[in-house]
């Protein structure tokens, strides 16, 4: 992934991909215009390096990063030598407590399984497994008092220890259990901007909180954040459930004995609510209602207009009065799948009719071709359809960036819409990507004489690794509106698409 | 080493797959073993389901 992505962001790459020979990823080749007779005929074993340049001049720049890329991992290999499986690597290390799975999906859930069986608790980030498989996996965990979390689970911190996708953050008695990565990661910086700390976070992957699942792993997890000491006040992050999962993750929650917030997605309350348990609104409200609970505060009235200050609103006056009359439309283009369903039901309520690139339910509209945007679409860049045979949007913004350049084109588009989601597992300088893609749609604004908004969200903290102040400050150099949430995000580019402040 | 207890131990992690997952856990001083993972009997489908036979038995 990290050769595909260095390969992408070079001068004169169209597009690339990295890949094993297996049939799978072949077809996935075949569908993105990368595939060769010599990619035909390699074995599921051989990696596949498919590059598209604009014209053959770069062919030696594009040969010479992947020779240094291989010359580099093989020095790294002379010097440690890995174990070539799971079991092999436990002789060496036999009080391993956890594996840290992230194989192509149709091998995944036999590695995780042998993980199980060898008494390892699993953080599964492979998806493309099967529903059964997952059952099955989450029933072996559950049996000798382990947690499968995932398949598709893309974020976790056990332990103050981030896995896969996840943020730097302080330490502290929050504890958080999610079926969703970036619900995850936008909790855990909010928490940590409002001072306080995580004492863990623990996905369960996407369809934990579904039948036949029955939410195996998001059980575990509560169970041992009940018990769990460091652990003050108990947060629940979900698209919704089944509904009579979501009767059976309340009943348990309200026996926890600690404060829970809980927030399913788009869902409103049940008709009653146990006394230790708090419904909140997004992401935002989350975090607040978190902080407030554990120092035993009064929960604030929250909306997300109230946390605009005087500044931003006067920044996006001037924004909306840099637009024409035609100008109407909101896109927004996302990394994260639960920051854009979070913003699309926020903007729901702002917008007569929406558009998503995948399906949302309630009300919104599914894009007949989610590489056509209509009207106000919001599009996660993560789905399936979008990262055949590339990298994660967290970690390659190619895709991403050709489809700012595409919707800033559309003279009726008034604002674009972004988050920026940093930190463990995503891309090392994402302003590196962005300012020039901005720069380009600044200048090709000037020469048609016509200005696009670009609101964006930087999920993530001051310790993060890519330097909070810096990514921040770069967007606002080139005119961006950053703003600490995803949910002021997306009501701020709302507000500038409908010109009503 | 069961859930509960792995919440209050430090965390021995195997990692397969993504080695970008395992150098950020080494950069965050955890004690990793990065596995130099390949598909088993090189990715052939047939094979695959024989060991799994085999293995299962």
């Amino acid at each position: 992934m990290r050769l595909s992505s260095n390969l992408s962001s070079l001068k004169g790459v169209k597009q690339a991909a990295v890949m094993m020979g297996t049939k799978l990823n072949k077809e996935f080749l075949k569908d993105a215009n990368l595939i060769s007779d010599e990619v035909l005929q390699a074995s599921p074993s051989d990696v596949c390096i498919c590059i598209e340049v604009e014209d053959n001049s770069f062919v030696k720049s594009v040969s010479e990063t992947i020779d240094d890329f291989f010359n580099n991992m093989h020095s790294q290999k002379d010097v440690i030598r890995r174990p070539r499986s799971i079991s092999k690597a436990m002789d060496n290390m036999p009080d391993a407590n956890l594996a840290v799975i992230s194989v192509p999906g149709i091998y995944a859930a036999e590695e995780a399984k042998k993980a199980l069986r060898a008494g390892l608790n699993v953080f599964l980030f492979s998806d493309n497994v099967s529903l059964d498989d997952e059952l099955m996996l989450k029933q072996e965990a559950e049996k000798n008092d382990l947690i499968c979390m995932g398949p598709d689970c893309g974020t976790g911190i056990i332990n103050g220890v981030a896995l896969g996708f996840a943020n730097k953050v302080h330490r502290g008695n929050i504890g958080i259990v999610g079926a969703s990565g970036t619900g995850i990661q936008e909790i855990t910086v909010l928490i940590h901007g409002l001072g306080e700390g995580i004492s863990h976070a623990i996905g369960t992957g996407g369809r934990d909180l579904k039948k036949p699942v029955n939410a195996i792993s998001a059980l575990t997890a509560l169970k041992s954040l009940k018990d769990d000491e460091k652990t003050k006040v108990i947060v629940f992050v979900s698209k919704p459930p089944d509904k009579e999962i979501e009767e059976k993750v309340l009943m348990e929650l309200s026996k926890c004995g600690k404060p829970v917030i809980v927030l399913f997605l788009g869902s409103n309350p049940p008709n009653e609510l146990p006394q230790n348990i708090h419904w909140a609104k997004n992401m935002e409200d989350v975090a607040k209602c978190a902080v407030a609970l554990l120092k035993d505060e009064e929960i604030p009235p929250y909306s997300i207009e109230d946390g605009i200050n005087k500044i931003e609103k006067s920044r996006i006056k001037d924004e909306i009065e840099k637009l024409d009359k035609n100008q109407t439309f909101l896109r927004g283009l996302y990394s994260g799948g639960t920051l854009c369903d979070e913003a699309i039901f926020i903007l729901a309520e702002m917008f007569s009719e929406i558009w998503s690139g995948h399906n949302v339910g309630s009300g919104v509209k599914e894009l007949e071709n989610p590489f056509a945007s209509v009207g106000h679409s919001l599009i996660d860049m993560g789905e399936d359809i979008f990262t055949r045979g590339k990298p994660h949007p967290m970690i390659d913004y190619g895709t991403r960036i050709s489809r700012m350049l595409d919707e800033a084109e559309d003279e009726e588009v008034a604002v674009i819409l972004l988050d920026v989601v940093i930190g463990y597992g995503s891309h090392p300088n994402p302003k590196e990507i962005l300012i020039p893609t901005i720069k380009k749609i600044r200048e090709s604004g000037k020469q048609s004489n016509r200005y696009v908004s670009i609101v964006a969200s930087v999920c993530g903290t001051d310790i993060d690794p890519q330097n909070l102040e810096e990514q921040t400050k770069a967007l606002e150099q080139e005119g961006v509106l950053v703003f600490s949430s995803n949910a002021k995000a997306a009501y701020a580019a709302g507000l500038i698409a409908n010109k009503a402040l | 080493m069961k859930f509960d207890e792995t919440l209050n131990n430090d965390l021995k992690i195997i990692a397969a797959g993504i080695d970008s997952f395992a150098e950020d856990l080494t950069e965050q001083g955890v004690d990793v073993i990065n596995v130099d993972w390949q598909p088993p009997a090189s990715g052939n489908p047939e094979l695959i389901s024989l060991l799994q036979k085999l293995q299962n038995k």
